[in-house]
């Protein structure tokens, strides 16, 4: 390769058009010279030709070695420069874009969001040790986002990220993914309006949110989603559900058809309050009349729950949590107020927890996690 | 004078070389911008033994490369899977190094490293790259880390 010829004029020698066969060298020899606009045009050019899969190693390496350097070393605009290049090249390699996306935002988030060399380990890793709030909004707004992705992105993001997330129609979310959401956001107006605005809901879903909805969003459910339109039924313990009998029964069949009625679930719904829920899904588990189930529940959880639980057929290890919050639930019911749902379910979670605590009850891992979604450490 | 809180005050950092000039000169930079506790190491093995005894974790290691009894590539590769007790993986780890080849800037980025610094330092830019190496934190993947192939000499 001839040698550059350095001269402040145009950039150390270095010009749009012998970048083909530039080396770090002659980078490095002339860098000195550079401007920031000689450098930005430099680093622009390099990584628009960029081609990961061309025939072309030397040129490739060696192109990709100064961007490197640049990105190291080069002031914020120039690093800025390459970002928008590498976002926009559909061949760019991964170590630049990985190198980019764990860098300033006004660098990154162009490449979190567009650039396809991320893998979604890649990009997973970064929601969860960046805890970079913007970051993971970019990463929301990928015209492909994974099961995974979306996941990760709940348990970690704020309500911004999952405004992103949502109005991402193309952004994978799964069941498991939207009652996290729900569990994390679900008071948030906006974020019960993006959930409603999804072209599809599973049932459990649209009728978790419905228990929950302002009547503006039951009423987007109701149409969008074929939700029973919002009624309040009055049970023991704090109640929300809505629909006929015929049609609460009728989806909990669905649900147990879509093995959607787990252990957790149960135990999550009688920590919310959802007595009629919890009691109307172990009567479906169990072929049991439903108001049996809540009378016996109520004179005496532990005694009665434990038979209806071997029926059910459901992890016994679970059945001391359901125990503590089942009588939680019902110490809670009796003694405090039900005006704030929230506080009314932050109670029982609390008194569950001090229950588990004061029997001395082995909490496993997945259980710890649990409660940890909720803020309480076991 | 710094009449605002420095960034770089309260960081506890390590430079390894095995040359003592230059040992001495990159611990000079790193006070020059600022830094206030400097631990030296002239190889990647000395650096080692130093870096498990401390009773806090070093905050920045700079090292020059090429080194003998563990180069700054292989000190790097110890941080980055874990080998290092009491630090932080994605601990910010700085090169030094005066001839950049294409294969050395490759397996610098492989391995995550937080800051490039081609010798001799310009002592302009040497705040700038520190600040930087501290802002750009990488999620740790030891496993992917382990798998990078390093002579002993580079």
């Amino acid at each position: 390769m001839e040698p550059i010829n350095p001269s402040p004029v145009d950039g150390g020698g270095i010009t749009q058009a012998n970048l083909r066969g530039l080396s770090t060298a002659d980078y490095l020899k002339a860098e000195a010279k550079l401007t920031v606009e000689e450098k930005s045009a430099l680093a622009t050019g390099l990584a628009r030709a960029l081609n990961a899969h061309s025939g072309d190693g030397a040129h490739f390496t060696e192109s990709e070695a100064i961007l490197r350097l640049l990105i190291w070393n080069a002031e914020p605009r120039v690093v800025e420069a390459i970002g928008n290049a590498v976002a926009a090249n559909p061949l760019a390699p991964r170590s630049l874009a990985w190198a980019l996306a764990n860098d300033d935002e006004i660098a990154a988030l162009p490449v979190l969001q567009s650039c396809a060399a991320l893998s979604d380990e890649d990009l997973v890793a970064i929601v969860e040790e960046s805890g970079n709030f913007s970051k993971m909004g970019a990463i929301a707004g990928r015209s492909v986002v994974s099961e995974q992705i979306s996941r990760s992105l709940v348990q970690h993001g704020d309500e911004s990220t999952m405004h992103s997330l949502l109005a991402n129609v193309k952004a994978v979310i799964s069941d498991d993914a939207f009652g996290d959401m729900l569990d994390r956001f679900g008071q948030h107006a906006r974020v019960q309006e993006g959930v409603a605005d999804r072209e599809t809901l599973s049932p459990s879903i649209a009728l978790r949110l419905a228990g929950s909805a302002n009547a503006s969003v039951a009423a987007k459910l109701a149409h969008r989603h074929q939700t029973p339109p919002p009624r309040i039924v009055q049970m023991p313990g704090y109640v929300d559900e809505g629909g006929s009998e015929e049609e609460l029964n009728r989806h909990m069949s669905k649900l147990i058809a879509q093995k959607s009625l787990s252990e957790v679930t149960l135990v999550h719904h009688l920590c919310l309050g959802n007595f009629d829920f919890f009691c109307r899904a172990l009567s479906a588990l169990t072929g049991s009349v439903k108001d049996d189930v809540c009378a016996q529940i109520l004179e005496s959880p532990s005694t009665h729950l434990a038979q209806y639980w071997e029926k059910g057929l459901l992890p016994r290890e679970w059945l001391p949590i359901a125990s503590a919050a089942a009588s939680a639930l019902i110490h809670i019911d009796q003694n405090y107020s039900k005006a704030d749902r929230q506080l009314f379910s932050r109670n029982i979670f609390d008194r569950t927890a001090a229950l588990l605590k004061a029997e001395k009850v082995s909490i496993s891992d997945g259980q710890k996690r649990f409660f940890a979604r909720h803020g309480i450490r076991l | 004078m710094r009449l605002i809180e420095d960034p770089l005050a309260q960081l506890l950092c390590m430079v390894v070389d095995d040359d003592a000039e230059h040992c001495k000169h990159l611990a000079a930079n790193l006070k020059k911008v600022g830094v206030k506790q400097v631990l030296s190491a002239a190889c990647g093995q000395e650096a080692l033994g130093i870096l498990t005894a401390q009773p806090r974790p070093v905050d920045l290691i700079l090292a020059d490369v090429q080194m003998p009894n563990g180069n700054g590539l292989q000190l790097l590769q110890a941080l980055r899977v874990g080998n290092i007790k009491g630090m932080r993986m994605n601990s910010t780890f700085v090169l030094a190094t005066a001839s950049a080849t294409v294969g050395l800037i490759q397996t610098a980025s492989s391995l995550d490293a937080n800051g490039f610094v081609v010798k001799p330092v310009n002592a302009d830019k040497f705040e700038a790259t520190i600040l930087k190496a501290r802002r750009t934190v990488f999620p740790p993947s030891p496993h992917r880390h382990a798998e990078i192939y390093i002579p002993d000499e580079i």
